[in-house]
């Protein structure tokens, strides 16, 4: 929003120093112009190496989608309904799916180094988004409340009070852990997740290690930071 | 096998499981399944050749 008669210089654009047209300009700058969702990728992304992650994307969207009906309807649904109980063996079979892709997901990162050419970021965010994965796993496991998960949650205690943290918080807090796993670490992992994502985006796929341009020149396929191609 | 100090607890855990046991590490058999198949489903990822697009050639 700009007033009539300010006090700026007449060369200056008619929107500087608006925070709205600088917030956009920034949020438009954090990815290259068309590299939010490409058409097209590298060469050597033709690899099924290259489908885990968003497999492990898909598997979390449905993770979300059972837990937010799980908890509208309550634990008397999935306990005492066919279509809850249902429900509930989609929330844990996709949370399996979703933890083995991430797995082979980090395995294959690991292996070609996917932290080369400025992306260590997107490699420690997603270190970050594997651990608060455990924890929302592991709450999620102890909100059972049955007998085994009781029991679960005394070990969860002793280990957590050996390195420390035990001071913090306990697992055997069930209220406070159902909380955790439904509202607080859910929250936590969607926003790495989409701190990961944007950086993927930003910084492109990585190139294999010692890749070179397929002309014949053996020229190495350029390690930039940043995704260069603008799809058109 | 007794898996802790409350025959109460042992009592609830099933005797039937099949665990594996190696140095330290004590393994159920299904788990042993799912981490091998994770494994494989890895290295049969790197080697399958991946489906390409006939598009590119047309653009040439």
């Amino acid at each position: 929003m700009t007033t009539t008669g300010d006090h700026r210089s007449r060369t200056e654009a008619p929107d500087a120093g608006n925070w709205s047209t600088g917030l956009a300009r920034w949020i438009a700058g954090l990815v290259p112009r068309g590299q939010w969702l490409p058409g097209r990728q590298p060469a050597y992304v033709a690899s099924w190496i290259y489908v885990f992650g968003v497999t492990t994307l898909a598997a979390m969207v449905v993770v979300i989608g059972t837990g937010i009906l799980l908890s509208v309807r309550g634990a008397n649904w999935w306990h005492h309904s066919a279509i809850g109980h249902f429900v509930n063996s989609l929330h844990l079979w996709s949370v399996e799916l979703f933890l083995a892709a991430m797995t082979v997901h980090l395995w294959g990162k690991f292996f070609m180094a996917a932290w080369r050419g400025r992306r260590g970021m997107t490699w420690f965010t997603g270190v970050l988004t594997f651990a608060a994965s455990i924890g929302t796993a592991f709450t999620g496991y102890v909100m059972q409340n049955n007998l085994d998960s009781q029991w679960i949650s005394t070990q969860a205690k002793d280990g957590l009070n050996a390195v420390g943290v035990g001071a913090r918080f306990n697992a055997m807090n069930f209220s406070q852990m159902v909380l955790w796993h439904v509202s607080l670490l859910p929250l936590v992992l969607g926003v790495l997740v989409v701190l990961h994502l944007l950086l993927v985006r930003r910084h492109g796929v990585v190139p294999p290690i010692g890749a070179t341009v397929p002309d014949g020149s053996e020229e190495p396929v350029e390690m930039s930071g940043t995704a260069t191609e603008e799809v058109r | 096998m007794p898996f802790t100090s409350s025959p109460f607890i042992n009592s609830l855990v099933p005797l039937d499981i099949h665990v594996l046991h190696w140095g330290f590490i004590t393994i159920t058999v299904p788990n042993t399944i799912v981490i091998a198949t994770m494994i494989i489903v890895f290295i049969l990822a790197l080697v399958i050749p991946f489906p390409t697009s006939h598009e590119s050639g047309k653009r040439k």
